[in-house]
């Protein structure tokens, strides 16, 4: 192929991927058909379907039909509900509390839950309502089933707030191929004109969030320079604002029911719609229990007013974007707005005062993220070729440390793929294994930031203080998957996990660990200390077998008594499967070897601490010593899950020194490293990559393995003794594998 | 041993030979080439190794370059995903070191065999008398409020370009006869220097933005 970028495969006309703006008041759904980027509408030319869910006599009602029945049924009507999304109900102000009709309640996990219709369901299940409607609606129209979506989100949602969209979308039965920055999207939307290049703001004030972002657009691709906003924020709260000043005429004592309530908020959105076209405007419900008639008349001037620190706020947000871009306002091509409530007049004044430019509006505000969705998902697809999205993480990444501190690893606007790292130390002696938690967030303590996650980097040898050199790596690729990668430098021990669920694994796996951790935390916990204590038992018991057969030990008859004793009961209780049984035999057990963790500590010391890494010390046979060895002479060999047991502060006991021993005792060996193949045997595969690469290294050591060009390379492999295969017909990546073995060999071998 | 970059060798694709412009991946036959522990991030985005960067050339290998690596126009195939994002990563890495003159000193110091902040925390004479005053100063504009944070942050900024131009001096300075190790030790001095406005900067807008964001 001569094409220097290779597309996945071409595009398949059937095989469509949708776009889906789903939004805090209302949902749509695009596609690129063959005409462009077009918005899905209903029988009756609709292209919205309004973000409310209503459940009344057991059935779902979705959209308008759910909006209608709001008033007479506010009780199980859910609206705003994205505002909800991926939130603890700590995380809500009293005023968002009070301007919700439905009631909010705490899952388990504290995380919200919607009571509505007698029914409590969480904004995940609620949106994938939505998005059933809106997927129904695409397949209707385009007579075929639609299975895979792009969705878009506020560039502002944290991680919480991703995964839940994800999940939303799986429970919706849509594979969620990428989510989507709203301000991005709609960029693209806008950009399909894109014969000039230069920077461009985006404006997007929806519903219930605010995003400014600042593009770079050049010869077709995207480049997000900078991001910032408010997932709090939106025409929700000038229709909050609106209504306070309605129920504000309730008599003294009186409070509004949810019905009152519900028509308060409809009269004030009404009222905000018609403000956008008239000077003074009158609004008014009527509280069906006492008959009493509320009514207010507001002047255009009077209701600038009241929304005016919500939009200062939103400047302050762009001008956090223009600093991070480093792009005076002068700078820019153009100022675009987006969502709905930059309908409203005086949005549109400050927005271009402020940027001192007359904002575009040439596309339709509402419409134009769907748009932009659909056409990356024709990126994604194969279809759209000359367009590309580079696009940021909107909030810092990096991990806690000494006194609930934040190290920044990442900073925020970094472009993705991203990757940066660092190095950390131990504040504690004798520390065995350290802590890394993951956090998200521009503040300084962790207890102010989104926690992603913990990894523990376990099995460390005692060190001093200040001594561990911890390097942390953190790579973010295209679909915002962060993971976070971490190694000791002296001992070479190494931790990785994948830290964001919503991303990295796939929605069936979030769908199930959310349901698992509910049901099974309690068997979890209690499994994962049956284990770790087995795991202890065995690690002492190896250590003492080996201390007792040297003999210099000095215990007396009646001890080692003891500790044949405690040894029996703890191998007996094995057998049986809780945590309740073990608990007792391995406390006796660490009573009766006391006298022996001096001994351990030091022999392990000794071996540990030279320079080595700790699986150098554990592929080594015993060392040879009087009066034998271990049982049966065999090599001790660590298995994975023993090495887990060292937990921080049990530095001291013979289970942390010595867990290096128990491999001996059974429980899951890892093998010694294979001997080396026969010439004979040696094939091309990726098993044998390695292979090749040292004998690549033992018969051309003055070949560099940077410089070789592939063709010699095959030449070389094929020259082997004993190779079998055809190099030429392998896979260019395999001969990669060979060469950077070989690349190690040659660097370690000098 | 340090090499210019004018004595470096071209590097050639490993599949077809022909002659790489962007050093992950081959324009012509697509084949993502090995990493390479000596490739540099000036070395990533082909450009020279010296302090002075052509701003705009730099932009343009950062879209070229980018389009080549993307993960979305890579094959969905696994490792070469995994290249991809990798490849684009050590792009995205390269670009924010060079683009940032103070990142790129430091990072080009270290390069030149120069020592790190940590190491040598020694700052230019008089420096300390500035600092205290400076300090008072952004207090102060910050505690006004109005234009006075604004005007502060120009300085700042305008400071920061001056250093900047004095990092280009002393960088190019380096390549001539004398002495060596005396200069590494009065570009590390710059660059503490720089260190602390740029410190003083961030702390200006973040207050900036607490303050209006409240």
């Amino acid at each position: 192929m001569s094409d220097a970028s290779p597309a996945p495969a071409a595009a398949d006309p059937d095989d469509c991927i949708v776009g889906i703006d789903l939004g805090t008041t209302n949902s749509l759904i695009a596609r690129v058909g063959p005409g462009g980027p077009e918005v899905l509408r209903d029988e009756q030319d609709d292209p919205i379907v309004p973000s409310v869910v209503a459940l009344v006599d057991g059935r779902f009602v979705v959209g308008r039909a759910a909006r209608a029945l709001a008033i007479d049924h506010p009780d199980a009507t859910a609206y705003s509900i994205k505002r909800l999304m991926g939130r603890s109900p700590s995380d809500l102000t009293e005023a968002e509390r009070r301007s919700l009709p439905y009631e909010v309640v705490a899952s388990e996990r504290d995380l919200v839950r919607l009571r509505i219709g007698g029914r409590e369901m969480g904004p995940e299940q609620l949106s994938a309502l939505i998005l059933g409607e809106l997927k129904r609606r695409a397949e209707r129209r385009l007579g075929r089933p639609v299975t895979r979506a792009v969705i878009t989100v506020p560039a502002y949602f944290d991680d919480a707030q991703r995964r839940a969209t994800r999940v939303a979308g799986k429970l919706a039965g849509l594979d969620v191929v990428r989510i989507v920055n709203e301000p991005t999207a709609a960029a693209l939307a806008y950009g399909l004109d894109r014969t000039r290049s230069g920077c461009v703001a985006i404006y997007d004030l929806g519903g219930g969030t605010f995003d400014v972002s600042v593009l770079e657009i050049r010869d077709g691709i995207f480049r997000v320079r900078s991001t910032s906003g408010d997932t709090q924020l939106g025409g929700d709260d000038f229709d909050r604002r609106l209504m306070e000043r309605l129920l504000a005429r309730l008599p003294a004592g009186a409070t509004a029911d949810p019905s009152l309530l519900q028509a308060a908020r409809q009269a004030a959105e009404q009222a905000k719609i018609e403000l956008s076209t008239r000077e003074t405007v009158s609004y008014a419900v009527v509280d069906e229990r006492s008959g009493l008639r509320l009514e207010e008349t507001i002047t255009r001037g009077e209701f600038e007013a009241l929304i005016a620190p919500e939009v200062e706020r939103t400047l302050a947000c762009c001008r956090r974007a223009l600093a991070d871009a480093r792009i005076p306002s002068a700078d820019l091509r153009a100022v675009v707005l987006v969502g709905g409530s930059t309908r409203v007049p005086f949005v549109r004044r400050r927005v271009e005062e402020f940027f001192g430019r007359r904002p575009y509006t040439g596309v339709d505000p509402e419409l134009v993220v769907a748009l932009g969705a659909a056409v990356q998902a024709d990126i994604l697809r194969g279809g759209t070729r000359d367009l590309l999205l580079l696009d940021v993480i909107p909030l810092s990444l990096g991990i806690e440390t000494y006194g609930g501190a934040v190290a920044k690893i990442l900073m925020r606007n970094s472009a993705i793929p991203a990757r940066a790292a660092d190095t950390f130390t131990t504040h504690v002696a004798n520390q065995t294994a350290i802590v890394v938690h993951v956090v998200q967030g521009e503040r300084e303590l962790v207890r102010d930031c989104r926690s992603l996650g913990r990894f523990k980097l376990a099995g460390l040898p005692p060190l001093p203080a200040g001594m561990v050199r911890m390097d942390v790596e953190f790579l973010v690729d295209e679909n915002g998957v962060l993971t976070v990668h971490a190694r000791e430098r002296f001992t070479g021990i190494e931790a990785a996990i994948e830290v964001v669920p919503s991303y990295g694994l796939t929605d069936a796996e979030v769908a199930r660990m959310v349901d698992e951790s509910f049901r099974c935390a309690r068997d979890d916990f209690e499994a994962h200390q049956r284990i770790d204590l087995e795991n202890e038992c065995r690690t002492i018991i190896a250590a003492t077998g080996r201390i007792l057969a040297e003999g210099a030990h000095g215990l007396d008859r009646a001890a080692l008594d003891e500790i044949d004793a405690a040894v029996a009961a703890v191998t007996a209780a094995f057998a049986t499967a809780g945590v309740k049984e073990l608990k007792p035999a391995y406390d006796r057990l660490v009573a009766a070897t006391v006298p022996l963790a001096g001994l351990v500590m030091s022999d392990v010391a000794r071996r540990t601490i030279a320079g080595r890494t700790v699986e150098q010390v554990l592929a080594e046979p015993a060392a040879p010593r009087a009066g034998g060895s271990s049982p049966a002479g065999a090599a001790p060999a660590a298995s994975a899950a023993s090495r887990v047991v060292t937990i921080r502060g049990r530095g001291a006991s013979p289970a942390a020194a010595a867990d290096e021993e128990c491999g001996d005792l059974g429980g899951g060996f890892r093998a010694a490293p294979a001997p080396r193949k026969e010439a004979s045997s040696m094939t091309l595969d990726w098993h044998s990559a390695e292979e090749i690469g040292i004998r690549l290294h033992e018969k051309f050591p003055d070949v560099d393995p940077l410089t070789v060009r592939f063709t010699d390379l095959h030449r070389h492999v094929c020259s082997l003794e004993g190779f079998q295969g055809d190099p030429k017909k392998s896979n260019e990546k395999l001969l990669e594998a060979i060469q950077m073995a070989w690349l190690d060999e040659h660097q370690s071998g000098g | 041993m340090r090499m210019s970059a004018e004595t470096t060798t071209a590097p050639v694709c490993r599949q077809c030979a022909r002659p790489l412009v962007n050093p992950q991946r081959c324009a012509g036959c697509g084949t993502f080439q090995p990493a390479d522990p000596r490739r540099d991030h000036f070395a990533t985005l082909a450009l020279p190794r010296r302090f002075d960067v052509d701003e705009a050339l730099l932009e343009r290998r950062l879209v070229q370059f980018g389009r080549e690596l993307h993960p979305d126009r890579a094959a969905a195939d696994g490792c070469q995903r995994t290249l991809a994002v990798l490849g684009a990563a050590q792009l995205n890495e390269a670009y924010g070191v060079l683009k940032d003159p103070y990142r790129r000193g430091e990072y080009l110091l270290r390069l030149e065999g120069g020592r790190s902040a940590a190491e040598d925390k020694a700052v230019p004479d008089g420096f300390l008398e500035a600092m205290l005053e400076e300090r008072e100063e952004v207090e102060e504009a910050l505690a006004a409020g109005g234009e006075a944070p604004a005007a502060v942050e120009r300085r700042l900024e305008r400071k920061l370009e001056a250093l900047g131009a004095e990092l280009s001096l002393g960088f190019r300075e380096l390549a001539g006869a004398g002495d060596r190790a005396s200069r590494l030790d009065r570009l590390r001095r710059t660059l503490n220097e720089m260190a602390y406005h740029r410190g003083q900067l961030r702390e200006m807008r973040e207050a900036a933005h607490r303050r209006e964001g409240a």
